[in-house]
């Protein structure tokens, strides 16, 4: 069966991934809870970036709106395993305090970017016109 | 929730208060509480100064555009220029160039500015100032410190010096820099803990701290350390904190400067001889400054450190220096005696010695005994008399308290107690050691005066009390100084001793009476405990190496004790070497036999192999440890002489002429003044002001003035170090801005052992501050001066406005001034200056200057210039807060391209790093799987584990300091209105 490859993820996203595996438990219950999150994102994003011009908010922007895809794309999927590694993928995105915190530095999105690239290359899904910023994404 | 800095006005209690510190803390219960100093400015608090919580007083920011314009034209507007000025003195530079370091009291030289320069241009001022000895790394540290204090990133700074130059370097300090160091030597500390309740930590009492590197590493200051950070941290001879155990975690010091360097913002270490001898030890110092520099602590290039590092040598700013005559040197060689000759033969021929020793641990051990031997004889004979004593002691020599070592043989112990035995015997019945008498002899020929004293140092504790036994019976000199105390001393000529024993209160003293001239103190005889950072030139050219070290480094060092910038005679220094040669009974090994001259010929060969900048480089090899340490390491010690020959690619690095140029080269330092209001003279501003504040102030000349004391100045004065709180019968304090005077005031004063009545009158000097603050308390909470002047542009008005943007720390990042135009009739103020200049606020000064030129005098302003300011004010707060918006993204945009490389360069480290350490991981695998454990294991695999916390540091670092809020703080200074 196909999955996400873990070993394409390195030290701490890795296990934070991980991690956040462990974390998805119910799909229904999840995608309610990590919609409400993705809802409440850009009011953080704009928090944040009050207090730290360096942050990177059009990667941001981009992997937020990526997610929201992935968030439809879990609405709509069948393969239950499927989801739960994009439910993880969210969750990480959301999870302000993963591999590499958020809202520190300047670079703190670029490892939501990694796990949220290597979970639709991974699995092969198709996004519509997916345009991140960074240059990390190439999906 | 608010956001509170220094500098809001705040309404608290029914009065404004203007917020001094505000530090933001995190409860258990995850809410954070503000704790707010502030000072009154309004009614029955005006000058009070209290703290206030948030949770408990509702603290209500001032709206910046609320104000209330107070016309200020009387005497030219002198109030309102000497509330601007006050202001102006608080503006931060916006650029690396150095504004303060030029005005310290002292002749700071080109390449003093350099390190300071370096530093500045930095994100992080982290760096390692390695000058040869005797260039004044001090004073290039206090530059530094000067310019960093004045960006508003030097308010908590420790200082970390050996003990002997604890009272040096804060005296330095204040008389250089009017930096005031608060001095915790053992008493110091006694009398906080004294002063202060049991729970409360010592080190945040003062934000200025000085301590002894010995006193620091104590446990039981450890977790007070922990829980406390500074903005800046120096080290003063870093070699010390150096660690030496190859991974094994380092000393007690090393793991103290760690913890103290990754809490602190900038780090300054300092030391002449950074090298000792190992790329690990250099590599821990490297680390101190930025752990991810190094991947690899056996294998690195000057490419990853040379960012943090600088290095000078004598050569190479010669150009520079006073036209000194260069140093005269004599090797005094003294012929052993027959029977001396014969100790030193037994001791290298000894053959139970050998046979015992080889039995007992094999050769190396052997070695490391004869070598113990022969470096106690030829530091003296009694020397080698304590060693082999001690020796014979923990043998159980002694009848009565034999003991019977497991590991021994019994024959071999008794062969070996009978060889020690014969040794002391023979020592015992030598006749007046020869090296005494030549120091008798020249002693008596060139005898010491009140203002020539001479130094004596000697590598054994033992041969410096004999040193002292001696000059006594011989009577060369007429007493001793007595350390212990503070009172009266014998009368004439006087010996001092100086050894790790001293506390850090008896060893300052006696450095401070060596340098007076009134004390008597006419030779020191000192171990190595003196040999580091002191000065002892001013009254002092003459030195003796009464033993030679066995070190490089530690015979640089001590002569730099005499031979360094300012030293107004040519330095003269004699090593006493004896020899064996020319004797009937010298014998045939000579290769093999180590007297002086073997040590000598060792050292010649370094210095004949290299230029002479790649000697001073060749040095680093020979650090060494605290003097105690050196009493039983002589086969290290042994060991590193017979590495001499192997090269270091390190240190041959070091000594590459390509890299010294690189770790000496810096752009050319660019030098900027401050702006001010008062160009007339430095204290103009002091001397207006007074004569507005009704201060009682007293002029001596154009650049100095007396302040008299009042209860203000009496309660400022008592915050500061004790040691420069004004008597309780003084008149005041005299702050001059002659650097020299101020300087011949304090050689004056510590040739004569006097107080200095005077402090260099530096922006920075705590006094100035006070002063400062009386002038902006002329316009207190709402009021705003405001000016009217001539002119065609009828109703303009111009308003001066500044604004601030602080980091997550509450400090202030970047701050601007701008003058904002508003032509009546028109929407829009107009800003007249470029604030992404960052000379922006040179060029509103002179518009100040120039516009204040047409002031008309006026009692108050008439109601339409009021209503005019009342339109004005919100748009003024509004406009300068979108152009600092503007700047913050200017600067952003600037920085974020090195950020991202510098971010890049990390996680390419964490990565290299990572395998470095894996690599060791599997190397200590393969020694376990031998049988041979090693603590360095555990700590590589700790290290391994935690390498995301470097990168993470730097994150924290960028999140913390240089990130900056959306909501800066403005403030209206000033509003000048064309006369209807």
């Amino acid at each position: 069966m196909s999955g996400v490859k873990l070993e394409s993820l390195h030290g701490r996203i890795r296990r934070s991934y991980e991690e956040s595996l462990r974390n998805v438990g119910n799909h229904a219950e999840c995608i309610q809870r990590l919609r409400a999150e993705l809802d409440a994102f850009p009011a953080l994003l704009h928090q944040a970036s009050a207090v730290n011009e360096f942050l990177d908010l059009d990667l941001a922007k981009s992997v937020h709106r990526t997610c929201l895809k992935l968030m439809a794309f879990c609405e709509t999927s069948t393969n239950s395993q499927h989801v739960t590694f994009v439910l993880a993928a969210i969750h990480y995105f959301v999870n302000r305090l993963d591999g590499s915190p958020d809202f520190f530095g300047l670079d703190g999105f670029e490892d939501d970017a990694v796990v949220v690239n290597t979970v639709i290359t991974d699995l092969a899904i198709n996004l519509p016109t997916i345009q991140f910023s960074g240059s990390k994404e190439s999906a | 929730m608010s956001n509170f800095h220094p500098g809001q006005r705040i309404r608290v209690r029914g009065e404004e208060w203007q917020v001094e510190h505000a530090r933001k803390h995190e409860q258990i219960n995850g809410k954070a509480v503000w704790e707010i100093e502030a000072k009154g400015l309004t009614n029955i608090v005006a000058g009070a100064k209290y703290i206030f919580v948030d949770d408990l007083d509702t603290i209500e920011v001032v709206d910046p555009a609320d104000i209330e314009p107070e016309i200020a034209t009387s005497g030219r507007a002198i109030r309102a220029k000497l509330y601007w000025e006050a202001h102006l003195r608080r503006l931060l530079p916006r650029n690396g160039a150095i504004y303060l370091g030029q005005h310290g009291a002292c002749q700071p030289y080109d390449y003093q500015m350099q390190p300071a320069f370096k530093a500045l241009n930095m994100h992080r001022p982290r760096i390692l100032i390695g000058d040869a000895v005797g260039l004044g790394k001090t004073i290039e540290c206090g530059v530094l410190l000067a310019e960093l204090i004045r960006r508003g990133k030097g308010k908590r700074i420790l200082c970390a010096v050996p003990k002997a130059t604890l009272e040096q370097f804060q005296a330095e300090m204040w008389g250089r820099f009017s930096i005031p160091f608060h001095r915790l030597d053992s008493k110091g500390l006694e009398k906080l803990r004294q002063d202060l309740p049991s729970t409360m930590n010592p080190f945040f009492h003062h934000d200025k701290a000085i301590i002894s590197i010995d006193t620091l590493k104590l446990k039981k200051y450890q977790t007070w350390l922990e829980s406390c950070d500074w903005d800046v941290l120096v080290i003063d001879e870093c070699h010390n904190v150096a660690d030496r155990t190859d991974g094994g975690g380092g000393s007690a010091r090393h793991r103290v400067a760690r913890r103290l360097a990754e809490k602190a913002n900038a780090v300054i270490l300092m030391s002449a001889t950074p090298h000792d001898g190992t790329k690990h030890g250099f590599a821990s110092l490297i680390k101190l400054l930025d752990r991810t520099r190094i991947k690899d602590d056996s294998s690195f290039a000057s490419e990853d450190f040379i960012q943090h590092f600088i290095r000078r040598t004598r050569s190479q700013v010669a150009d520079q220096i006073e036209n000194r005559a260069p140093r005269k040197q004599l090797i005094c060689k003294i012929p052993m005696t027959g029977d001396e000759i014969d100790v030193l033969r037994a001791i290298h021929d000894g053959d139970k010695l050998t046979t015992m020793l080889s039995k007992r641990h094999g050769g190396g051990q052997r070695e490391l005994f004869k070598t113990t031997l022969i470096k106690s004889f030829l530091s003296s004979p009694y020397a080698l008399l304590e060693t082999v004593q001690k020796k014979l002691k923990s043998l159980g020599a002694d009848p009565d308290r034999r003991i019977k070592t497991k590991h021994s043989n019994e024959e071999d112990r008794e062969q070996f107690i009978n060889f020690l035995e014969d040794l002391e015997h023979s020592i015992q019945s030598l006749g007046e050691f020869t090296r005494f008498k030549y120091l008798k002899e020249y002693l008596t020929k060139h005898p010491t005066k009140d203002d020539d004293r001479i130094v004596i140092f000697t590598e054994r504790l033992r041969t410096m009390r004999e040193i002292e036994k001696f000059l006594l019976k011989e009577k060369l000199v007429d007493g001793v100084f007595d350390a212990s105390s503070d009172g009266k001393q014998p009368a004439g000529r006087l010996i001092a001793t100086a050894d790790g024993s001293l506390s850090d209160i008896e060893l300052p003293r006696i450095v401070k009476a060596f340098q007076a001239k009134t004390k008597g103190i006419h030779i020191l005889v000192a171990t190595n405990v003196a040999s580091e950072g002191l000065n002892l030139h001013t009254c002092c050219h003459r030195l003796i190496h009464f033993d030679l070290p066995w070190s490089l480094i530690t015979l640089e060092q001590r002569n730099g004790r005499i031979d360094r910038l300012g030293q107004e005679s040519t330095p003269e220094i004699f090593y006493f070497a004896s020899t064996a040669e020319g004797s009937t009974k010298h014998f045939a090994t000579k290769e093999s036999f180590k007297d002086d001259f073997w040590i000598i010929d060792k050292i010649k060969k370094r210095v004949e192999t290299a230029s002479t900048d790649m000697a001073e480089e060749a040095m680093a090899k020979f650090v060494e440890g605290e003097e105690e340490e050196v009493q039983n390491t002589s086969a290290y010690e042994e060991g590193r002489i017979d590495q001499v020959d192997d090269v270091d690619p390190l240190l041959a690095m070091l000594a590459n002429p390509d890299f010294a140029a690189a770790a000496a080269k810096t752009d050319g330092v660019n030098r900027r003044r401050l702006p001010t209001l008062f160009e007339k003279s430095p204290s103009d501003f002091i001397l207006k002001l007074a004569k507005e504040a009704k201060l009682d102030v007293v002029e001596a000349d154009n650049t100095a003035v007396t302040v008299k004391m009042d209860n203000a100045l009496r309660f400022e004065t008592a915050q500061w170090p004790r040691e420069y709180q004004p008597d309780n019968d003084s008149n005041g304090v005299t702050l001059d801005a002659d650097s020299k005077r101020v300087q011949s005031f304090y050689r004056h004063a510590r040739a004569s052992n006097a107080e200095v009545d005077r402090s260099f009158m530096n922006e920075i000097h705590p006094l100035i501050a006070l002063l400062e603050n009386t002038a902006i308390g002329f316009f207190p909470g709402r009021k705003v001066p405001t000016v009217t002047l001539k002119g065609d542009d009828k109703n303009a008005v111009y308003m001066l406005v500044q604004s601030t943007l602080y980091n997550k720390r509450n400090d202030a990042v970047d701050q601007f001034w701008q003058i904002l135009y508003h032509k009546k009739g028109s929407p829009d103020l107009k800003p007249l200056f470029n604030m992404n200049e960052y000379d922006h606020a040179v060029k509103i000064t002179a518009w100040l200057n120039d516009h204040l030129s047409q002031i008309v005098q006026k009692s108050d302003l008439t109601a339409n210039e009021r209503r005019r300011i009342a339109d004005l004010t919100r748009r003024a707060v509004d406009t300068m807060k979108g152009l600092t918006m503007e700047c913050r993204t200017n600067r952003s945009n600037k920085l974020r391209g090195a950020l991202t490389e510098e971010i890049n360069r990390i996680k390419a480290w964490e990565s290299a790093r990572a395998s470095y350490l894996e690599r060791l991981v599997n190397e200590g695998k393969d020694l376990q799987a031998q049988g041979v454990f090693s603590i360095q294991g555990r700590m590589v695999k700790s290290e391994l584990e935690s390498i995301h916390k470097d990168s993470d540091a730097y994150r924290n670092f960028i999140d913390s300091y240089l990130a900056t809020s959306s909501e800066p703080d403005i403030r209206i200074l000033g509003c000048l209105v064309v006369e209807e």
